[in-house]
Parts: structure tokens; sequence; C-alpha cells
């Protein structure tokens, strides 16, 4: 579903992914381990689109994306719940979440504020919808981040730090809504540092040390 | 005794109407420039600031020597300029053109450049945030900058809005009439001061009145933080 085909890419001199490859099959939740500086934000952010690369591509289902500028030809399969969520604080949840289906897909608002309302009530938020980002607590934010994200439909959903501002109690919770996105079939990429939510959440986890995948165990 | 006061209280009074009729055609020149100004200045800053942000270089460039100018000089030397500068040059505007596309420009580069601190207050991760969910720059821009831009910049907007009223006072240099040059003209011609505390209470009733619809509209964008 998403492969990656040795990637790389510099900052000036400094080499930041060299030559890196991994895929993540379908229903396939893949966590890249790794200490901060290793390279594995980076790698979400090309996936992304967010950053460009200097070689190597990137394999979206089926399309094959060789640079940046490419990628907005699979922009809705690819999702990204950011670290800080980066919610838009001027809009209720509910508008948050339709905001891109409407402008991206050309949904009605009718259809598409159904759509969000399920995808809260899987996140346990259906009674929040009307209320503004400022006024939710952050594990609450990210179930919104998520809701949005999955608003598009998109094949593979990426994660970045997924556990760096919750309180520990709140980790299973996003781990059983990750679990839950991959059992209907999302390909899942989840970043982190956190061994014991990697090991917990993985299908398969991946070290990431200087700039390249360098080890993978089923 | 009471007789001779009664009189002249009814006199004063009679000129003070008197005074506040030929003050509301002044009023109606300065009422004219503020809002014209307003109409076509916030527009303008907004492409001003956008154009100042733009990675084209050369455009960044003429949008700085245009802020230089505007804001480097006065708007009464910018006024002349344009009225009696430009026909040198066969470019001859009437005197009200003159005075909407001295105040516009000058207006849209302070605005300009106070749009540009908003937009750029704008976290990065917003600008991501919508890129991942596939909305274009002119959507984000719309739904997703501008509203929370305009939050922050409401302050200096009302400072620069309440400025502009008392600045039309300066159109009297290509001879138009507003309030205040009405108020000095009675003033000269009646030997008093009345026309002029007049004209004061004239500029600071519409700067409460602007003052308290910055304030409503501040309450409209508090919803959120």
């Amino acid at each position: 579903m998403l492969k990656v085909n040795s990637l790389i890419k510099r900052f000036g001199k400094q080499i930041v992914l060299n030559n890196v490859s991994f895929e993540v099959n379908k229903g396939e939740i893949v966590t890249l381990l790794g200490q901060s500086g290793a390279g594995k934000t980076t790698i979400l952010r090309c996936v992304n689109g967010l950053e460009s690369f200097d070689s190597g591509t990137i394999e979206i289902d089926g399309q094959v994306i060789t640079s940046q500028r490419d990628l907005r030809k699979v922009r809705k399969d690819v999702g990204l719940v950011f670290q800080n969520y980066n919610l838009f604080p001027h809009k209720t949840v509910l508008e948050n979440i339709i905001e891109a289906p409407i402008l991206v897909l050309g949904m009605n608002k009718e259809d598409a504020k159904k759509r969000a309302t399920e995808l809260l009530e899987n996140v346990g938020l259906a009674d929040k919808a009307d209320a503004y980002p400022f006024e939710l607590s952050g594990g609450q934010q990210q179930r919104v981040a998520i809701a949005r994200a999955c608003a598009l439909k998109p094949k593979v959903l990426c994660f970045d730090e997924p556990t760096a501002a919750l309180d520990p109690e709140l980790t299973g919770e996003v781990a059983s809504i990750i679990k839950r996105l991959a059992a209907n079939g999302m390909s899942i990429l989840v970043i982190t540092h956190d061994m014991e939510f990697a090991d917990k959440v993985a299908t398969r986890t991946l070290l990431v040390k200087d700039g390249t995948v360098i080890n993978s165990n089923q | 005794m009471v007789w001779n006061t009664e009189i002249r209280g009814a006199l004063e009074m009679d000129y003070l109407i008197s005074l506040i009729g030929s003050m509301l055609d002044g009023l109606k020149i300065t009422l004219e420039v503020f809002f014209i100004t307003l109409a076509l200045s916030l527009p303008l800053g907004i492409m001003v600031a956008l154009g100042r942000l733009s990675k084209l270089k050369p455009l960044r460039v003429i949008i700085e020597s245009y802020i230089l100018v505007m804001r480097g000089t006065p708007l009464l030397l910018q006024l002349i300029f344009v009225f009696f500068g430009l026909p040198l040059i066969g470019i001859v505007f009437d005197r009200f053109t003159t005075v909407i596309i001295a105040f516009t420009f000058n207006y849209a580069a302070y605005f300009g450049e106070t749009f540009r601190a908003g937009i750029q207050s704008i976290d990065k991760g917003q600008y991501e945030g919508a890129e991942v969910l596939g909305l274009t720059p002119a959507q984000t821009f719309k739904r997703i900058i501008l509203p929370q831009m305009i939050k922050r910049i409401l302050p200096p907007v009302a400072n620069e809005v309440i400025t502009l009223i008392k600045d039309s006072a300066l159109v009297y240099v290509v001879g138009l009439d507003d309030m205040l040059r009405v108020a000095q003209i009675a003033s000269n011609t009646d030997a008093t001061l009345i026309p002029l505390v007049v004209v004061g209470v004239f500029y600071l009733i519409l700067t409460a009145i602007l003052t308290n619809i910055f304030k409503r509209i501040e309450k409209r964008y508090s919803y959120y933080q």
C-alpha cells in the first residue's frame, strides 16, 4: 500500500535520509522507532508531501511519486495526524472535519456533516461536535484530528509522535483507535520514540538510525 | 437684565444651529473620504501584504519601496504631489479623486504592513494542516489564515481607522471643505472659538462610534482563543 524506495534527502551537505526503504501493507501498523534527529519525522514529512526529497520514490496505492509536487496526485489517499494536531482554532470540531470533504471532495454539506458525525462517534466525541478545539483536552483534540484525517478516507494514515503530548493512561485509548482503523483496512505508519507504545500498537517495528531504516523484525 | 440674557441665549442657540448646519456639509466630505478610502485601501492592503510576502523578489522589492515612500513621507506632501505635481507630467485629477488616490495608497501601505504581521503570526502548522487535507493555497488563505489573521489585527487596524478620521482633515490643502475647514472659516469670520469646539465634539463622537464598532467586532471574534 505504501512503499518507500531508496529515499535520499540532503539539507545542504548533510545527508538526512540515506537510502530509506520500507513498506506498509494493507491493514498493517508499522512503527518507525528512533531517537530524535534520526530522521523519522523527515520520512513522515516526505511521505506527506511536506518536504522535498532528492531521489528515490514513494509508492502509494500503486501510484509512484518521484517528487514533492507529484504527491498532490495522491493527496487524499494519505493522511497525517500531527504531533500537535494543528486543528483550526476558529472552527468547531464539526467544521474542522467537514472542511476538506466539502472543499476537496466536493461533498455537499449535509453528507459531509453526516459522515463527520459518524467519525466523531467512532472516536467517542459525538457530543463535542459544536465545541471549539480550545475547549477540548489534548487527548480529545487528538481524536478530532484523527477523525478529520479520516474524513478523506485515506488509504494510508500517518501519526507523528501520537503519545508525545498524552498522559500515559491515554495511550491505550489511542492504540485501540489506531488498531481499529487498521482492522478496517487502513495502512498505518506511526513515528514514535515510545518503545512501549510501539510494542502495544505495531504489527511491525522498524528502527531508524542516522537516516536509514536499519532493522526490521516481524 | 433677565430679558437681555434670554435674548443673548437665544441668539447663541441660533448661531450654534446654523453652525452645525454648515458643518454637516463638511461632515459629508469627511465621511466620504473616510468610507471610500477604507473600502479601497483594506483590500489593497491585503494585496500589499501578499506582495510583500511573495516569493518573487522583484515584486517584493517594488512593494517594499512603495511602503517606504508611503510611510516615509507626510500624507500632506503626498496630497500636494498628486494634486500639483502630477499635472506637470500631464496627469490631472479633480480634487476629490486626488484625495482618494493619495489616501488609498497611503493607508494601503500601513494596512499592508499590519496584515503582513498578522499573516506571519499564524503558526506554520495551520498551513501544513490545510495542506495535508488537500486544500489549495487560495482556499487555505481564505478559509484558514485570513479569519485567524483578522482576529489578531483588529486592535492595530482600529488604531489606523481612527487615525484616518482625523487625517481626513488634510484635504483642505487641495481646497476641499471638510468639517475642520468649515469650522476654521467660521471661527475666523465670526472671531470666536466656538466652531472649533463644536468640530472637536464632532470628531470625538465619530471616534466614539468607531471605538464601539471595533469593540463589537472584537467581541464577535472572541468565541475562540
